[in-house]
């Protein structure tokens, strides 16, 4: 399976390689056949990197442990589900991962370009082609997957404990998938101003491959926190760590971009910002590359430091120089159709969305290269943790959520103080009557009464805006649920976003509950010892364990009272693997419902609190020491993702059956065609 | 084993490169006018698309009048720009159900109309004529 793979990753280099130079060469030339076939060069070499990752697999799967990274990364006694965890579970064979999931999702956006596109296609090519010969040639020269083993002993490592866990099936492909990504949207553009074609032929295929790649990033972004939550062990999900930052800081810029491009779309503003917001992704998108594969900052996500780092820092000053003389090159013919006429427009909403996400993005990058900045010029190491992130980036946030609220109630183009104020005052109104029960009801944090209020604002704004749209259907005839059904399937990209917004609203209150109103305790117990906090009481009753040839595990059966009622049954447990000399702990997590709706499983109630418990240590004399955690609201965090998903999925869904059907020619198409003019448009 | 399905890849990865340029020109000259129709046909749902958008805008009222009149007009010049080049192609049919507002006739008749108007108003007020449009 080593030659083949290794054979794969060399006909993937010529592939691709010929796929870059020749769709080049033959627009230069004006063959279109060297272009045809330059394309069809690139879907082969997405061919030979799929058998590559199945060779792989397969070698993970047969025990093959005459390949290195499969004897690194595995062994008899782990699950064969965990195959597939364990292909991209280190350096060599993520990148190998990352390489083939890349160039597959460059041959789907290539195959499905729109035609406008076509002068600019074969630059497109050349990009994403570009980026596969760099991926191909660093696996086979820094960080081959299927070099041979110096010994082989039989057995196997094993695959990292951290990473045995249900969400690493999704949360790592997910992730990485959306960060190399990005590159597709910015190959887009950067082709077409290669091309010549800088007006907006390059916009729809940016906005939809972006949402894409933005829907990819987010899910992976939320899996992940789901993964740390349960596994970690310190009962949160998002510690600013600095791989999680340069995951985050591309979604941000790409959240901005989503919002911004339709001021291109609409109104031909914005064009300039757009480029340089894609241009901006990709670097960062290159930066946390390096920062994963060897980069100067530690983190429990890192490979570790490796050679490949300073190939990759240089892979990112590259593509930052190439972004720039690009957006340079093109600068002059990038400029708005108009000016920004008002600051009380849509328009105006958008860019200071903008600035905010971009604000976020700065405090955040600039929290992770402080420790760096720090040893360089002090020799003093410095950690910047989730409290200054918070103090810095939590007031940005929750003004980008107030934005959220207002923006889609302002118009295009101008309006007038007066109807702001007409349109903005039911929105406002229930939400100052949302804080002030809230604060009546005995809640005084004010930033969370505040973040509360926001959302409401956003919930307000959202359902204002769909009630205007559905009486307008209501005019034409239609009852309110057809009509409402009419007006998001005449617009799916803006009410698609609306539904998104929602997501958000769910992952506020989330957010909000869980940082503010966390209640936690860390408590040694006996068995037949209970522990009380808040309405809770925790019974510790005895401790199973069970001996396996990678890891001992221990459980401790837990009863939890609410009153005199039992109401759950918890075995959370610790495991000790001592290959890695290293423990993994799985939190027990009990939803507490808001409302139990009778027949629905306990995890789909409405999320009133979880009740979060960690075994932190099995302590010889028989005792347990169990973090024991209330966090209010977390449910709603997790059910971000599905809204997030079918909000995604209307703005991307293709326009309605009448515009897309495909209709058959009355005529069969002459041999001899008479000339079609020009586009025009 | 491995080795022969390593050269399988090798060997379809060499014939699908090497078949654009086997091909019989014939055969590619049909095949970019196919093309061509295929991208005027998508090109004229987008713009239909577009048109849609506008106008839930307008009747929600989230859009000037002003802005309104020029988007549209310069969306519906766009459409029958492209019907027409798919006329000259020899495709002919109109999507199957299509609102009336969207056929062929009724977008050439209303732009002749809004072009008119548009005109009358550039005239009076010194802005550019309606064929700068075209």
């Amino acid at each position: 399976m080593a030659n083949l793979g290794t054979m794969c990753l060399l006909l993937a280099l010529a592939l691709a390689a010929y796929a870059g130079i020749g769709s080049v060469a033959g627009a230069r030339l004006g063959s279109g056949d060297l272009v045809m076939s330059a394309r069809r060069s690139s879907y082969m070499a997405g061919l030979a990197l799929a058998v590559a990752v199945g060779a792989l697999v397969y070698a993970f799967v047969t025990h093959d442990f005459s390949i290195e990274y499969v004897r690194g990364h595995s062994d008899r006694a782990q699950s064969q589900a965990f195959t597939w965890v364990a292909m991209y579970a280190g350096n060599e064979g993520s990148l190998l991962y990352i390489t083939a999931i890349f160039t597959a999702m460059s041959v789907v956006a290539i195959y499905v370009s729109p035609r406008r596109l076509e002068p600019s296609r074969p630059y497109v090519i050349a990009i994403l082609m570009g980026i596969t010969v760099f991926f191909v040639t660093v696996l086979l020269t820094l960080a081959d997957p299927f070099a041979p083993a110096p010994f082989d002993d039989g057995r196997g490592v094993g695959v990292n404990p951290l990473l045995r866990h249900p969400g690493m099936f999704i949360h790592p492909p997910l992730q990485m998938a959306g960060l190399v990504g990005i590159a597709i949207p910015f190959a887009f553009v950067s082709g077409a101003l290669i091309a010549g074609q800088t007006r907006d032929q390059w916009l729809d295929a940016a906005r939809v491959s972006g949402i894409v790649v933005w829907a990819v990033l987010s899910a992976g972004l939320l899996i992940g926190a789901w993964w740390a939550y349960t596994i970690l062990g310190w009962g949160g999900y998002w510690s600013w760590d600095p791989i999680e930052n340069v995951a985050i800081m591309p979604w941000l810029v790409l959240t901005a971009f989503i919002h911004s491009v339709m001021v291109q779309k609409r109104r031909g503003m914005f064009r300039m910002w757009n480029v340089a917001l894609l241009g901006m992704m990709f670097v960062l998108a290159q930066f946390g590359l390096f920062i994963n594969r060897g980069g100067p900052v530690v983190s429990v996500h890192s490979f570790g430091a490796s050679t490949i780092g300073s190939v990759f820092l240089g892979f990112m000053l590259f593509s930052l120089a190439f972004a720039f003389v690009v957006f340079l090159w093109r600068y002059p013919a990038l400029k708005s159709d108009r000016p920004l006429e008002s600051f009380l427009s849509r328009e105006a909403g958008f860019l200071v969305n903008n600035f905010l996400f971009l604000g976020v993005t700065f405090v955040t990058f600039w929290g992770v290269l402080f420790p760096l900045f720090s040893e360089f010029a002090n020799n003093e190491t410095v950690t910047v943790s989730a409290p200054w992130y918070n103090q810095i980036n939590g007031p940005i946030l929750l003004a980008i959520v107030i934005l959220m609220g207002i923006g889609p109630l302002l118009p295009w183009r101008r309006t007038t103080m007066s109807s702001v104020q007409r349109w903005l005052s039911i929105p406002i109104g229930v939400s100052v009557a949302v804080m002030a029960l809230i604060w009546i009801s005995g809640v005084h944090e004010t930033w969370a009464v505040i973040g509360f209020g926001s959302l409401t604002l956003v919930m307000a704004a959202v359902l204002e805006e769909w009630y205007r749209g559905v009486l307008a259907q209501r005019r034409a005839g239609h009852n309110f649920a057809s009509g409402w059904w009419r007006m998001v399937n005449g617009n799916r990209p803006r009410h698609g976003g609306y539904i998104v917004h929602i997501a958000i609203i769910a992952l506020g209150i989330g957010v909000i509950g869980t940082n503010f109103f966390q209640q936690r305790a860390d408590v040694p117990l006996a068995p037949g010892e209970s522990f009380t906090l808040d309405e809770y009481r925790v019974e510790y009753v005895g401790t199973d364990n069970e001996q396996r040839v990678d890891r001992v595990s221990e459980w401790a059966n837990i009863h939890v009272y609410r009153g005199d009622d039992q109401i759950a049954t918890l075995a959370p447990w610790r495991a000790f693997y001592p290959v890695f000399n290293m423990a993994s702990v799985r939190a027990a997590v009990h939803n507490v419902p808001l409302v139990d709706i009778p027949l629905l499983p306990g995890y789909l109630n409405p999320g009133l609190e979880d009740l979060y418990i960690v075994p932190s240590e099995f302590l010889e004399d028989g005792r347990v020491v169990l973090r024991i955690s209330i966090n209010p609201a977390a449910w709603w965090l997790w059910v971000s993702g599905p809204i997030f998903i079918i909000g995604t999925l209307i703005a991307l869904w293709p326009a309605p059956a009448f515009e897309r059907r495909t209709v058959p020619a009355r005529r069969r198409i002459p041999s001899a065609p008479q000339p079609a003019g020009s586009a025009g448009v | 084993m491995p080795i022969t399905l390593g050269a399988l890849v090798a060997f379809v990865s060499l014939v699908v490169i090497a078949i654009p340029f086997l091909r019989r020109s014939g055969a590619a000259l049909a095949a970019r006018q196919t093309s061509e129709v295929e991208r005027l046909t998508a090109l004229r749902a987008f713009l239909y698309d577009q048109i849609g958008q506008l106008q839930d805008d307008h009747a929600a009222n989230t859009i000037a009048e002003e802005d309104y009149r020029r988007q549209l007009l310069e969306l519906r010049v766009g459409a029958a720009e492209t019907i027409r080049q798919l006329d000259q192609l020899g495709y002919e049919e109109e999507p199957q159900d299509a609102p009336v507002s969207l056929t062929r006739e009724s977008l050439e008749d209303e732009i002749a109309a809004l072009r008119r108007a548009g005109s009358r108003r550039g005239s009076g007020t010194g802005q550019g004529s309606g064929s700068d449009e075209q």
